[in-house]
């Protein structure tokens, strides 16, 4: 027997008002069809996920896992320098840090601290290739579009609430160096998409993202929305009878109107913060990105990216200057990474909203790769230091990296991982690798690392084969 | 769970031993066993043995011979001791090698380990279609069209009676967007309703399938995808992807035998060598993803239909391909021996280089890199190779219908719903010389295609049967494309330079010769002026009937040109003459042509101050003129054109531009040389453009298939290009409706087109409305449209803004956006 497609003819309207953008994603023809694992994991602990990424290759050295800091002297041999900051205590005595995250420090209690992520192993480095390993948990190239990990969790979870979408991507933009090659994974890949990230290159703008074209009224909006279902409703067409395709229009039109409509858009507006809570976040772009967070993750919002941007050669990207440029970094993390916390603990969403923050690998002075497989320098570092700008961590380092995170489930004041106190500082203990990281994440909300995708006939796993392992002694 | 202490340790000492127990997978292990050895017999309404093995159920319930298997009792399961040949007389597979150590371990463990099926998975036997070409024979049928004769046995055995046909509305619409892309034109729909002629249909599809330069930029779309032919993007950053467009372009546009076209892309020059060259990253790539390995899966996909994807691992459990299949058909395309790698581990042998169809005959491993290639073309091409025809017509049915004869369309082993339909066009392909042209018009003529569109079956749709063609979406390109069209808006430039093809094809075409000359005030003008702006006009009367009109002008300095009052066009760059479509500016009775031209230095424009003293001025435009010839195809060309005839004068008068305006007070035009008089030698040039500019009917903009892809394309659907796609997802989704309420590009787009629209002669708002539908949707607004569309205009806010709220709804409504 032919069968239409035909779901909503009896109650269009009730349909509608009750669908979200999960339950149209999923009528799409040709949307992947999930093989869930054959065991049930545990239950999930949070709902929410915040990652907050360091763009660029974040020297876990100058942050998160302190080594024998040497001071800058003019003609210095650069070979015992570890660390260009010395290292400050933080409210757990176990866990110390770098100079410059004093108010990181102060919340520690609440954080579960990796010090014994590796990268994969891809051979020549490259930023957006090692970007695009961390983000789908897989290296390029492949025969299939990879999805971005919020795209994963918005086709598995759906969105929280069904006016504010699943996954939001803010603050990189696509418009400059290696462009092409951060919009193939900032995708929904093979899921559709539907799944893909809601784009916000500038938090200050963000209000422009959910609001009606620049220069239209909200009454004007309005007006032309009832005009549009109007004309459609009363078209010939409108009457030929129901198939998904015109369903799906109608629907993706309606949520968007909704959502360019409804009072979760106030979310994104971060001029209706108070003035004194603003200040707080307000070190710059990041900063805004954090404030802008908190308030999705208030609205309903289920899968969040703060980025710090990559840019080649600048952020976290440091070739040189880098002791210089790594101070002005953490200014700009430190405040709105700590008032995140506090504001979410504030609000009683800590504990069901996951903070991430990572990078697609460290970096240290003198070795590009790793112990076991170096690789050929990029930067020069010269046998004296004689200016500041070589002073710094400027080489790839894929031997060992850091991962905070906070909330969703997590135990506070939690160290992970153990790395070798003279150079390599590599990972010695408890190493933890992507696959591993994206299943303790998947594990805090309730999905399996073995849960699969169909595409062509064959699965294509949520961790590279289904083999991700949560981290469960992270766990509370 | 917990890591226990001992393996900490162990990851310790062997950090690249992540995960040292393996489990067995369902999907990876015990899939492909029970696929390749159990369920050929083992499946359908009467299984062997009674046992069913293709889904979970059916192995607990047993067959007659009672249980097969005992849940955790590997040693007591029925299929393990027969599949171990514990019984001598009863050893599975009954038919077919013997399952290995390595599996009947692989079976034990999993039974062992409480024989998990993961949730919903129904097996399939292996399918494998034929491999020759099959001629059927066509039925007696009232049809004429092959297809519909096919077709009318397939009514009667489903019991469809007498579909329907479209309506001439629909069908031009539909074919113009599935041939060429875009949206006929008011004029072309208008034509074509008036048209008597019993055989209009099919005179439209000859006639679209004819617009060489508009079919190429719509089906280098669908190239494109299938191709990964990307403008930009990985890869090109360190010279790791090479384009085709170039080669593309061209073979579309001369409609390039598809045998030919193989050809070119598996036995390449270097124009066409970036298909099997493929993407090259830096850094370390999974073995299966190697240049080579990516060669012989994308030749596999795209000419075949198949997907050796999984075989480039390990010996598939879709399908019947081994890993040797894949790195055979690889090593075709490798420099140097290729060592087969079993899930990225070498395994210390070379692959032997062959074609997966090895019936079809031998590469000679011994040959040359080049010359094996050359060998894979050949059998590519082989007469015998009935896959290789059958798959490119299924393509272009499922292009068409929406859904493929097979489905899915990457999946040639998959049984047709109508076999001897797809045989019939895939042998007919090759009759007619493999021109895809053909195959076209073949469906876009049968009465099955101008069917009623029906809705697209459910996902879990099984038994398909045919009614009609499928709703489909316009892809992101045709959207943009159609935006354009009734917005009057589109980008000026393409993102990629058009291979020099265009102006030759057209001189073949018809005999328009161009004939005008250089004029200005006075005769000396060509070395002697000393600067200023003079106004042109020219008048003239259109009493018989035309179907395209184009106007090409160049002006030593500069020039503005309007047409009946409406300012069109303007260029300072003499040696780039501006060809403009004028066909929808024209009318019946009197027109007007009138040119604003400076020369430098020019007060009024302000432009060219810092000239001096005298130097070359002149104008040139020809207006190309098509008449089309009764009860013919063909079509005759006139001129009009610069010469004595035109009048000037170097003031401004008010409404000088307009056609009621009065210029017999102006002087006659010098002559100052002929087409190609020096300074500007421009006559090559000169009707090149103009004759590209006369194969564009009616839309002479840039496609959005020749622009790199924008957050709106990417919205609605266009791939990145990274890998191959035979088919988009073309939902509509809220992300791409955020996109189409609030984004600039489209914003704009629609700000635009309401001046535009604002600033047309209309009698009142009633005639505006129906123009912009007419435009739109190629039929008048009903009178509810009308009276929303009214109270729009009148609402609220200004009349453009009211025009912007109408083209925004028009383009959002599902009749704009589906192809019906």
């Amino acid at each position: 027997m032919f069968k239409r497609f035909n779901i909503i003819n009896s109650d269009r309207r009730e349909f509608l008002q009750t669908a979200g953008a999960a339950t149209l994603g999923a009528l799409a023809a040709g949307s992947p069809r999930a093989i869930q694992a054959a065991e049930s994991g545990p239950e999930a602990t949070a709902d929410s996920v915040i990652l907050l990424w360091m763009g660029g290759g974040m020297a876990s050295t100058e942050t998160f896992d302190p080594k024998r800091f040497v001071p800058y002297e003019k003609g210095m041999d650069p070979t015992p320098v570890l660390s260009t900051f010395p290292a400050i205590d933080t409210v757990c005595d176990h866990i110390k840090i770098s100079e410059g995250l004093e108010k990181v420090a102060s919340v520690m209690d609440r954080a579960t601290l990796i010090r014994s992520y590796t990268a994969g192993d891809l051979g020549h480095i490259l930023h957006s290739r090692h970007q695009y390993h961390w983000h789908t948990g897989y290296a390029p190239p492949l025969t299939v579009a990879a999805p971005h990990i919020g795209s994963v969790i918005a086709r598995t979870l759906g969105p929280k609430d069904p006016a504010v979408p699943a996954f939001i991507d803010i603050g990189q933009r696509f418009t400059l160096g290696e462009r092409e090659e951060l919009k193939a994974f900032h995708t929904a890949g093979f899921l559709g998409s539907e799944y893909g990230p809601f784009l916000i290159p500038f938090p200050s703008q963000a209000t422009q993202a959910v609001q009606p074209p620049a220069g239209m009224t909200l009454e004007r909006f309005k007006r032309r929305y009832k005009a549009f279902q109007d004309i459609a409703n009363s078209s010939a067409l409108g009457q030929h009878g129901s198939d998904y395709q015109k369903e799906s229009l109608h629907r993706s039109l309606e949520n968007a109107y909704r959502l360019l409509s409804s009072p979760a858009a106030k979310a994104f507006d971060l001029s209706l913060e108070p003035k004194a809570s603003l200040e707080k976040y307000d070190t710059g772009r990041f900063g805004r990105g954090c404030l802008l967070a908190r308030r999705l993750v208030e609205a309903g919002a289920r899968f969040i990216e703060v980025t710090t941007e990559y840019v080649p050669f600048l952020h976290w990207d440091t070739h040189d200057n880098g002791h210089t440029r790594l101070a002005q970094l953490k200014q700009a993390i430190d405040g709105p990474i700590a008032q995140l916390v506090l504001d979410l603990e504030e609000r009683g969403l800590l504990d069901r909203t996951m903070i991430v923050l990572a990078s697609e690998f460290s970096r240290d002075m003198m070795m590009e790769g790793r112990p076991e497989k170096k690789v050929k320098d990029q930067v020069k570092v010269p046998n004296r230091i004689e200016e500041m700008k070589f002073y710094g961590m400027h080489r790839h380092f894929t031997g060992a990296g850091s991962v905070l995170m906070f909330g969703g489930g997590l135990k506070g004041g939690h160290l992970h991982g153990v790395t070798a106190d003279e150079r390599p500082c590599t990972t010695i203990k408890d190493r933890v690798i992507i696959e591993d990281l994206h299943a303790t994440i998947y594990r805090a909300l309730g999905i399996s690392p073995k849960l699969a995708y169909e595409i062509e006939n064959r699965p294509f796993y949520v961790t590279r084969d289904g083999e991700g392992r949560a981290i469960e002694s992270l766990f509370a | 769970m917990q890591i226990p202490p001992f393996k900490t340790a162990f990851l310790l000492l062997l950090p690249l031993i992540l995960h040292a127990d393996e489990e067995v997978s369902f999907r990876r292990d015990i899939v492909p066993i029970l696929t390749n050895s159990c369920v050929k017999c083992h499946s359908g309404a009467e299984p062997e043995g009674e046992l069913d093995l293709t889904t979970k159920d059916g192995l607990l319930a047993g067959g007659v011979s009672g249980d097969a298997i005992i849940t955790g009792q590997a040693e007591d399961s029925l299929v393990y001791q027969l599949a171990a040949g514990q019984d001598e007389d009863r050893i599975m597979p009954a038919n077919g090698p013997r399952l290995t150590e390595a599996q009947l371990t692989l079976l034990k463990k999993w039974i062992n380990s409480g024989a998990t099926w993961d949730t919903g998975v129904v097996l399939k036997g292996l399918q494998q279609a034929a491999l020759k070409p099959r001629r059927p024979a066509l039925p007696a049928s009232k049809h004429v069209n092959p297809i519909d004769r096919i077709l009318s046995v397939y009514d009667q055995e489903h019991g469809i009676n007498q579909p329907t046909t479209i309506d001439d509305t629909r069908f031009i619409r539909r074919a113009h967007l599935d041939l060429i892309g875009t949206l006929p034109t008011t004029e072309e729909v208008e034509a074509f309703l008036k048209s008597n002629d019993n055989n209009k249909r099919a005179l439209l599809v000859n006639s679209l399938l004819e617009r060489n330069k508009e079919y190429t930029e719509h089906w280098l779309t669908f190239w494109n995808d299938i191709l990964r032919n990307a403008y930009i993007g990985t890869g090109y950053i360190d010279g790791g992807r090479k384009s085709i467009t170039n080669w593309l372009y061209q073979a579309l546009y001369n409609n390039t035998p598809y045998d030919q076209f193989a050809h070119e892309l598996l036995n390449p020059t270097p124009e066409s060598e970036g298909f099997v060259r493929g993407i090259v990253w830096r850094g370390v790539v999974n073995a299966s993803q190697k240049r080579e390995m990516q060669a012989a899966q994308n030749v596999s996909q795209v000419f075949l239909g198949t997907n050796l994807k999984c075989a480039s691992c390990h010996d598939s459990y879709i399908n019947h391909w081994k890993l040797s299949d894949a790195y055979g058909l690889a090593a075709i395309f490798a420099n140097e021996p290729l060592e087969i790698h079993k899930c990225n581990k070498p395994i210390g042998e070379f692959a032997t280089p062959k074609f997966i169809y090895s019936e079809l005959g031998d590469i000679n491993p011994e040959a040359p890199r080049e010359e094996r290639m050359k060998q894979l073309a050949e059998l590519m091409i082989n007469p015998n190779n009935g896959r290789f025809a059958r798959t490119i017509v299924n393509r272009l049915w499922a292009h068409l219908m929406g859904r493929g004869i097979i489905e899915p369309i990457d999946d040639m082993d998959q049984p047709a719903w109508n076999q001897d339909l797809l045989d019939w066009l895939a042998v007919d392909l090759v009759d007619h010389n493999y021109d895809l042209k053909h195959t076209l018009k073949q469906i876009v003529t049968s009465q099955a295609y101008q069917r009623e569109a029906v809705g697209a079956p459910a996902p879990d749709e099984t038994d398909f049967v045919f009614h009609g063609p499928i709703v489909k979406r316009m892809t992101a390109e045709q959207f943009v494309d159609a935006v354009n069209a009734v917005t009057q808006t589109w980008a000026d430039a393409p993102a990629i330079k058009l291979p020099p093809i265009t102006a030759k094809d057209a001189e073949q075409k018809h005999d328009l010769k161009v004939t005008a000359s250089w004029i200005w005030d006075k005769p000396d003008a060509k070395s002697k002026d000393t600067g200023g702006t003079v106004y042109f006009r020219h008048s003239f009367e259109l009493t018989e009937s035309f179907s395209k009109a184009v106007i090409a002008v160049t002006c030593d300095n500069g020039f503005r040109l309007y047409v009946n009052g409406y300012k069109l066009t303007e260029s300072d760059d003499w040696s780039k003459p501006k060809v403009v479509d004028i066909t929808k500016h024209l009318k019946h009775g009197k027109n007007t042509i009138a040119i604003h031209a400076y020369n430098f230095p020019d007060k009024v424009t302000g432009k060219g101050l810092n000239f001096s003293g005298a130097n070359a001025a002149g104008l040139l435009a020809s207006l190309a003129i098509e008449r089309p010839v009764e009860n013919s195809k063909e079509s005759t060309w006139s001129e009009i054109k610069t010469d004595q005839h035109w009048k000037w004068k170097r003031e401004t008068v008010k409404g000088w531009e307009t056609v009621g305006f009065d210029d017999n007070e102006w002087q006659s035009a010098a002559v100052i040389g002929s087409l190609n008089a020096g300074p500007w030698n421009a006559a090559v040039g000169f009707q090149a453009a103009l004759l590209a500019g006369t194969e564009l009917s009616g839309h002479s903009f840039v496609r959005t298939s020749l622009l790199n892809d924008d957050v709106l394309t990417r919205a609605l659907g266009r791939p990145n290009r990274e890998q191959v796609i035979t088919r988009r997802n073309n939902v509509a989704t809220t992300l791409q409706a955020i996109e189409l309420t609030n984004g600039d590009t489209l914003d704009d787009a629609l700000k635009a087109g309401a001046r535009y629209w604002l600033n047309q002669p209309m009698n009142n708002d009633n005639q505006l409305i129906q123009t912009i539908f007419l435009t739109g949707l190629s039929r008048q607004a009903t009178q509810q449209e009308e009276k929303v569309a009214l109270s729009l205009l009148a609402g609220g806010g200004t009349k453009e803004q009211g025009i912007e709220d109408i083209l925004w709804i028009l383009t959002m409504l599902p009749e704009f956006q589906l192809i019906y």
